[in-house]
Formats: C-alpha cells, sequence, structure tokens
C-alpha cells in the first residue's frame, strides 16, 4: 500500500486544504493514492489531466474523482470534473448532479459553455456528458477543433476528465489526445498487459500509470524472508 | 521467485487441494490393500570356522549372509525350492484363479473361459517366484544376527514359508560348502596319485642304478654323486606325496565335519512363529505414501507454473514499468466491496 502521508502543498496563489465536499467521497486510501500520483505528474504545472483506462471498469471514475478532491483539498485548486465519456456517462449519477445539458449540447452549439457547468461542492464543478446523438468519436473530434479544453481551463485551475477507455470505446483515443496529461488506470490482475501495451501505443502523450486494486497475498513471515 | 509465491498464496487452495487429494487417494489405497502378516525368523552367524576363511573382513558375517540370501531370492531356483518345501506351493495350487486385467481381455476376446480353475504346477512356480522375491525381506539386525521377514495374507502360510527361507538357506549354504570340500578333497586325491606315480619312479631309477653298481651296496661304501642326486629326488617325492597325502585328510575331515550339526556356521535363533496380528505393509506404506508426495508436489509445481506463466496481468507496482514501458504514478491498494 502506498503511505503517503497527507502534504500540505504550498504554491504560490493557492489556497491549500480545503475541506473535500461530500459529492467527491472516495475512500482514504484512494486519496493516498492519487495525492502522491499528483505530486509524481507534476501538481503545480498541471492544469488538464485526462483520466483513462485500457478497458472499461478498471476504477477511472473513482480515481477521477479522487483526484478532483485532492486538487481540491490538499492543493486547494478550483477544479472542474468533466465527463467525456460519452458513450458510458456515469459521472453524473455519480455526483447527483444533473447529467443535461453537457458537452455534447456544447459541441452541436445548442448551449453555451457556461450553461452547462454545475457546481457540485465548495470550488468543484462539473461538466456533464450531455447526450450524444450521432456518432461520438464526431463529437469528440468537435470538441477537440472548438478547443473546449482550453476554454474550460480558464473557467478552473485545473481540468480533471473522466475518459473513455482507450480500447472499449469508439472515442477513447481521440478524447486522450485532447489533454496534455494522462494518467492511465490499470486494474491489478484484471487487465491483459497486452491489451495495455496495445492501448498506449502511438499515444500522443506517454500516459503515467496508476496502478488499481494491488493487493499482495504473501503472509507477513514470507515478506520478512523474501523481503517483498 | 515473489511472482510464483504469490501465485502460490493467491490459489492456494486450488494448488493444494489435488496434493491433498492425491494424498488421501495414497492413504485410501494403503487402507483397502487386503490384511498381511509378517513372519520373522532370526538366524544368529558365526564365522566360518572350517575351510578357508575367505570372507571379506570388513564386513560383518551377518550382513554377508544377509546380502547372499537376498540376492538368492531373486531366483526362481531359490523361491520354488522355498514354495515346496514350506506350505505356500499347497496353498496356491489349492486357490482357483481366474485370469484378470489384460488376460481376461484376451481370453474373452479369444472365446476362451475365463472362469476361475486351479492353477498349473508351472504357474505354480511363476507365482511362488512372484511372492517370495517380492515379500521376503532380509537385514542384518547386528553384526551376528540376521532377520528374515516374510509377508503374506494368510498367517500359517507366511510363518511356514519364513521357516522355510531359513531351511533352504542354510542347506543351500551346507550343499555349497560340501562341494567346495569335495571339490578340494578330488583335487588333492588327484595330485597324491601323480606324487605317488613320481615317487614309484625314483625308487626305480634308485634300485636299478644300485642294480647295475653293486659294490656301492657295502655298508661302508662312499655312494658317488649320481647316486646321491637318485637318493635326494626320491626322498622329494616321498615328502611331496607325505605332504599331499595330509592336505586330503585335512580335506576328507572338513567334508565329514560339514555332516554335523550347526556345520553351516549359522544356527536358528527364533523359529518363525504363527503371526497373531495382521499388519500394514511398511513398505506398500511407504510407496504409496512417496508416490503420492511425489505426484502431488508435481501437480502442484506445474499447477504454479501454468498459472504464474498464464497470468499476463501486472500485479504488483514493480512490475509497471518493465511490463508496460510506462512511468508508474502510484497505486491504490485493494479496496473490499463495501456491504449495501
Amino acid at each position: 500500500m502506498m503511505a503517503v502521508t497527507p502534504r500540505r502543498i504550498e504554491v504560490e496563489g493557492i489556497d491549500s486544504r480545503k475541506p473535500v465536499p461530500a459529492q467527491l467521497s472516495v475512500p482514504e486510501a484512494v486519496l493516498s493514492a492519487c495525492r502522491a500520483a499528483s505530486l509524481h505528474i507534476g501538481t503545480p504545472n498541471l492544469t488538464n489531466l485526462g483520466i483513462t483506462s485500457t478497458l472499461r471498469g478498471e476504477g477511472r471514475t473513482t480515481i477521477a474523482v479522487a483526484m478532483a478532491a485532492v486538487h481540491r483539498a490538499d492543493f486547494g485548486r478550483s477544479v472542474v470534473l468533466v465527463d467525456l465519456d460519452l458513450e458510458g456517462p456515469t459521472l453524473a449519477r455519480r455526483l447527483g448532479a444533473g447529467p443535461v445539458p453537457g458537452l455534447c449540447e456544447v459541441v452541436r452549439g445548442e448551449c453555451a459553455l457556461a450553461d452547462v457547468i454545475q457546481t457540485v461542492g465548495d470550488g468543484v464543478r462539473f461538466i456533464p456528458a450531455g447526450v450524444a446523438s450521432g456518432s461520438i468519436a464526431r463529437t469528440v473530434t468537435e470538441a477537440g477543433k472548438l478547443d473546449l479544453v482550453s476554454r474550460i481551463e480558464r473557467e478552473a485551475g485545473i481540468v480533471i476528465a473522466d475518459l473513455p477507455p482507450l480500447l472499449g470505446s469508439t472515442s477513447g483515443r481521440s478524447a486522450a489526445a485532447l489533454f496534455g496529461d494522462l494518467l492511465l488506470v490499470v486494474r491489478a490482475g484484471v487487465t491483459p498487459v497486452a491489451r495495455a501495451k496495445e492501448a498506449t501505443a502511438n499515444l500522443p502523450v506517454e500516459p503515467s500509470v496508476l496502478l488499481n486494486g494491488t493487493e499482495s497475498r504473501l503472509p507477513r513471515w514470507v515478506k520478512r524472508i523474501v523481503g517483498a | 521467485m515473489v511472482r510464483y509465491l504469490e501465485t502460490f498464496f493467491r490459489y492456494r487452495l486450488l494448488l493444494l487441494a489435488p496434493v491433498a487429494l492425491i494424498l488421501l487417494v495414497s492413504g485410501a489405497v494403503i487402507v483397502a490393500q487386503p490384511v498381511v502378516y509378517t513372519a520373522s525368523t532370526r538366524l544368529w552367524v558365526d564365522k566360518p570356522v572350517l575351510g578357508p576363511d575367505d570372507s571379506n573382513p570388513y564386513i560383518s558375517p551377518a550382513a554377508q549372509q544377509a546380502s547372499s540370501l537376498q540376492e538368492l531370492t531373486y531366483t526362481r531356483y531359490f523361491t520354488v525350492r522355498v514354495a515346496r518345501r514350506g506350505p505356500l506351493a499347497g496353498y496356491l495350487a489349492s486357490q482357483p484363479v481366474a485370469p484378470r486385467g489384460l488376460s481376461w481381455f484376451k481370453s474373452k476376446l479369444l472365446g476362451r473361459d475365463t472362469s476361475a480353475r486351479r492353477p498349473s504346477p508351472e504357474e505354480v512356480d511363476g507365482m511362488a517366484y512372484d511372492i517370495v522375491s517380492k515379500n521376503v525381506a532380509v537385514y542384518a539386525v547386528g553384526p551376528q544376527i540376521v532377520q528374515i521377514d516374510f509377508l503374506y495374507g494368510d498367517a500359517r502360510v507366511a510363518s511356514g514359508t519364513a521357516q522355510a527361507v531359513v531351511d533352504q538357506f542354510l542347506d543351500e549354504t551346507l550343499t555349497s560348502r560340501k562341494a567346495r570340500s569335495q571339490v578340494v578333497s578330488d583335487f588333492y586325491a588327484g595330485q597324491v596319485k601323480s606324487a605317488q606315480d613320481a615317487l614309484a619312479a625314483a625308487d626305480q631309477a634308485v634300485n636299478q642304478y644300485l642294480a647295475a653298481h653293486p659294490e656301492l651296496r657295502a655298508p661302508n661304501a662312499v655312494p658317488d654323486a649320481r647316486l646321491v642326486q637318485l637318493q635326494r629326488a626320491d626322498q622329494q617325492a616321498r615328502d611331496s606325496v607325505s605332504s599331499l597325502q595330509s592336505k586330503v585328510d585335512s580335506a576328507k575331515l572338513d567334508h565329514a565335519a560339514l555332516s554335523a550339526p550347526g556345520a553351516s556356521g549359522m544356527r536358528l535363533l527364533d523359529p518363525a512363529g504363527v503371526p497373531a496380528q495382521p499388519g500394514v505393509s511398511i513398505r506398500l506404506a511407504v510407496q504409496a505414501l512417496g508416490a503420492g508426495l511425489g505426484l502431488g508436489v508435481l501437480v502442484l509445481v506445474l499447477g504454479l507454473l501454468a498459472l504464474t506463466l498464464a497470468d499476463r496481468t501486472v500485479r504488483r507496482p514493480e512490475e509497471v514499468e518493465h511490463a508496460l514501458g510506462l512511468r508508474l504514478a502510484g497505486w491504490v491498494p485493494y479496496l473490499p466491496p463495501r456491504a449495501p
């Protein structure tokens, strides 16, 4: 287990140690891991972070929520959470927010960006996926053309997006290409290495990996002997 | 290494279940075996007192005799004699046998009778050879005591056969020594005959020379060189006959002594009694458990290898960079699902 003590991060212009909004409640162990991962990726310079995975069900959404909570509570940053998984959006329900209007409506020009941003807690806002019509891949491409990520960045200190999986969806790669930093969630003991390699091959940004659900079954005495 | 250990502890029930199952089957095989009776006899072995002592000085007399007896039990000659001397051959001849396994299948295929019938004398000999060669255990329990165990399903047959093994062995030892003694005696007897012929020739040569030179017969006559030479040759032939005759006498004495009781250099200390309690064959139990354990460990190792090599996922943070070629940012421990 990653034993990282929550640290007070002092970044200029950032008010740290805010309470975690209730909607963003995740287990402390996940928060600890996300704190460490954020520091590893480089929190002060981070303006956007896409959370992706190889396949569905690897814990992407939970990590996205935890990252938002860490960036808000520990680093005092204003966070916008974006649900870019247009094929299977779950973030709205998870946060208790409205599912529409969202990103799809903005891309189609039915709403302005400011109209789809919902506040889910102190310093944490959320943009739902909305309702896609037509090709999802095309919607994501259009979002790129509209430079939506940069526009959202102007609304907050950091944009954290729950992206579709790289292999389990039609828009995974194009959605990942919109972000400058990527965090690949890999489910320990589940995600095949070959599939993960296939998913990350030729991505414009090399993602960092967050291994989710690690568990050692070695008894303590064995760990002592083998030094594991 | 850690990966294999992780796999073992992750699937420990799955991996250990076959081992436990195989050991259970081994135990069941032992329990399902028919009861066996062990009849034992003990022999006292002396160092040979008759004839030449050509034994190995670094091995105890008991170990030497145990080795000889064990070797004999692997011969058809000895086992058949043991079976006929004891009750085994009669017991086997009285038990009807039916073809089993491949023989049964072959008989069925050829349309032959597959019902039980009494075995022929050749079949009895074959069965006796199989039984005696497998069920006799001979070992030295001390420097001069040899123990012979015989295992069989019938207590009286076990006892009688154990005794027959000992009796046959004593007979074989004695017969062998008698034969050797006879050979020695015959050899020296032949040598004596040749020596006697040589002596007669030497005597004749001396007499002929004296007949040709009568002046040498006078009591105060000085013998010439030729006569001295002939007399010496005659004396040598006489000595040789005398020496060989003493060897013949010694060999005949040895041969005669071998007919006396206890001449084999061994005597029976504990005759084979009829065992009262059946027991489990220790050898069978060790073999079954050893085979079960060996097979179980093999299955475990193969299972462990298969499960580890088939696991194409990343399980530990240390594996991420090597397996995926990507930077590890962190890891989240496994959290059990929360109760609803």
